[in-house]
């Protein structure tokens, strides 16, 4: 071998042996995976994806800012409920994928059922979990039923205790003398139906039939046929989007007054109820409640923006708000624990969205803002897209509530209030009325 | 003899840099094509310090300019940014920020984004996710994209 071949060699060697070691730990910039329970199918699936999206552009936020806790970007992990309300098996394998994909923290369900049956699972195992849009006062009593260190489910919506009161409240308005109540007879539902009767009746107001049904059929004729033998001039709807539409039909093909007022709830205040009914001229007389998750405030209209500009073009949907902060404080949780612990991670839920000493007020579309504030250890006031979002210990938000009205294509009724114009000529949704907590609750 | 002792010295004197290859991504298509330019900088970031560096160097950027960084592309069309990204060939060993800006042709910064990552020997690709900064929507309120899609921006030139 020639001294020039040896040299050769020696320098092939160095030079392999020349790029520079990983210093840090291999873990060091791993997702931290962020579950989602979403409805991309079933009564629920025409919003889903609406939602989801919603969860996309606080990901997106933060993993344009540099991810979380040094450098760790979000993954999110999707799995689809499809709005599988009935199933208590379906929804223990759902949080057991979500726990064998190494969640730290869940976002949903939207639907009640889901969320509390995911819970029965997420909560044993100290994992964080706030649902955009679960309402039911079974939410509530799940957590009640536990000492505060082992609560960790949360909403950014507020419980249908109080939009029962709207409901009443609303029935007044309109001058409904005669109720009947329709309603699913799930963990959303029936509470909830309950809860309105006994908010009619404390009103004074006569409780002409309670009706529970179940999610999911083809038709609703009977129960339709045991509401129009009632009588009544009012009737109170909780019910997902498909149910509505179908018992709208059901109502208009059994030759139902067109003189009747219905008052609907937040779960069909969505283009999808209009679009199950398959003719918008059958939404007559169509009022309801909601929780406003569209609030004309500088937090909504910056998140609105964000999300046209970032993801489809389009504006955001109900209750998309209430899921973006639901993502956005679970991350900004994290921050702030400095770790991914469930119970670290829970009580910090708490101190990111509350008022603590001299806090900063950061809002959808400064998330950048308040992790470099929690960076440096200082305190915030996360004022979200749908409200302000401060957790109570039972981990429930307050907010105004809405009466809002249905208006064809084609309605020439004044609206005081937001229009929302649905698209596909489907008509607009007319906030009538702004219910504040106070009103609620004097 | 003495021309081998001076590539062993200059081989040797680079030992510890190391290519880097950065992935661009845009939240949507229409971010892109809203974006006439981009530019990349890399920042030493102290592992010490925790790795948290992105939003103060995003903020900084934003508010005072880019101060120092290590490494950095000049002000490219944004197109060179797309499919493959751009690549830094001497990368220093250890974690850096890099911090993507991209501009429309007013100079409105209208995106931006920042990851933490470690160079070094395999690393994979560093990706830089972009998201629209505070000035984003008035900045292309009013204007009309002739590009329908980014192929068209890139190869026919429109906007």
């Amino acid at each position: 071998m020639t001294y020039r071949r040896i040299l050769a060699i020696a320098l092939a060697a160095l030079c392999a042996a020349c790029g520079p070691e990983r210093t840090l730990d291999p873990d060091a910039f791993e997702p931290i995976k962020i579950g989602l329970v979403i409805s991309r199918s079933g009564a629920l699936g025409g919003d889903g994806p609406g939602w989801e999206d919603a969860s996309r552009l606080a990901a997106l936020e933060v993993n344009a800012a540099g991810g979380l806790l040094g450098g760790h970007p979000v993954e999110l992990i999707v799995v689809d409920d499809e709005t599988n309300t009935g199933d208590a098996d379906f929804h223990t394998a759902l949080a057991n994928e979500l726990i064998g994909d190494g969640v730290v923290g869940v976002v949903g369900a939207a639907a009640s059922s889901i969320s509390l049956g995911v819970a029965a699972v997420l909560t044993p195992a100290r994992i964080p979990q706030i649902s955009c849009c679960s309402t039911s006062d079974r939410v509530t009593a799940f957590n009640e039923a536990l000492a505060p260190e082992g609560r960790f489910l949360f909403r950014t919506i507020a419980p249908d205790s109080l939009q029962s009161l709207v409901v009443a409240l609303t029935a007044e308005a309109l001058a409904c003398t005669n109720v009947a109540i329709l309603h699913l007879n799930d963990d959303y539902g029936q509470p909830f139906g309950e809860a309105i009767e006994a908010a009619l009746r404390a009103d004074g107001v006569t409780v002409a039939i309670r009706v529970p049904y179940m999610e999911g059929q083809p038709s609703y004729a009977t129960e339709v046929g045991m509401i129009m033998a009632a009588a009544p001039d009012c009737v109170a709807l909780v019910a997902f989007p498909g149910s509505g539409g179908t018992i709208l039909r059901d109502w208009n093909g059994a030759g139902g007054s067109t003189d009747t007022t219905w008052i609907g709830t937040d779960g069909i205040r969505a283009p999808a109820f209009i679009e199950a009914t398959g003719d918008p001229a059958l939404v007559r007389n169509f009022y309801g409640t909601s929780p406003i998750t569209d609030a004309t405030t500088p937090e909504y209209n910056s998140y609105s923006e964000r999300f046209r500009a970032s993801l489809s073009g389009e504006s955001p949907i109900p209750f998309s708000s209430n899921q973006y902060d639901a993502t956005a404080l679970l991350m900004l949780a994290i921050e702030r624990a400095g770790t991914t612990d469930g119970a670290a991670v829970r009580d910090a839920l708490r101190e990111v969205s509350t008022r603590q000493s001299e806090p900063d007020f950061e809002r959808p579309g400064e998330l950048a803002d308040a992790l470099k504030e929690l960076g440096r250890g200082r305190d915030i006031d996360y004022q979200g897209a749908s409200g302000n979002v401060d957790f109570d210990e039972l981990g429930n938000v307050i907010s105004p509530f809405e009466i809002w009205r249905y208006d064809a294509p084609g309605s020439t009724a004044m609206c005081t209030g937001a229009r929302t114009m649905l698209t596909g000529g489907l008509g607009s949704f007319c906030r009538f009325r702004i219910i504040s907590p106070e009103e609620i609750r004097p | 003899m003495r021309a081998w002792l001076i590539v062993i010295a200059s081989l040797v004197g680079g030992c510890g840099l190391t290519p880097v290859e950065v992935d661009v991504t845009f939240p949507r298509e229409e971010n892109f094509l809203y974006a006439d330019f981009g530019q990349l900088l890399v920042y030493p970031v102290d592992p010490a310090e925790g790795l948290g560096d992105c939003p103060d160097l995003l903020d900084q950027v934003e508010s005072t300019g880019i101060g120092m960084p290590v490494l950095s592309t000049d002000r490219l069309p944004i197109c060179d940014f797309r499919s493959g990204g751009v690549s830094f060939g001497d990368v220093p060993p250890g974690p850096h920020a890099y911090l993507m800006l991209a501009y429309d042709d007013a100079d409105n910064l209208l995106l931006d984004g920042c990851t933490i990552a470690e160079a070094y020997e395999g690393a994979p690709a560093v990706e830089v996710r972009l998201f629209p900064t505070s000035d984003y929507a008035g900045a292309i309120a009013g204007r009309t994209l002739t590009c329908g899609n980014a192929n068209d921006k890139c190869t026919a030139g429109c906007r």
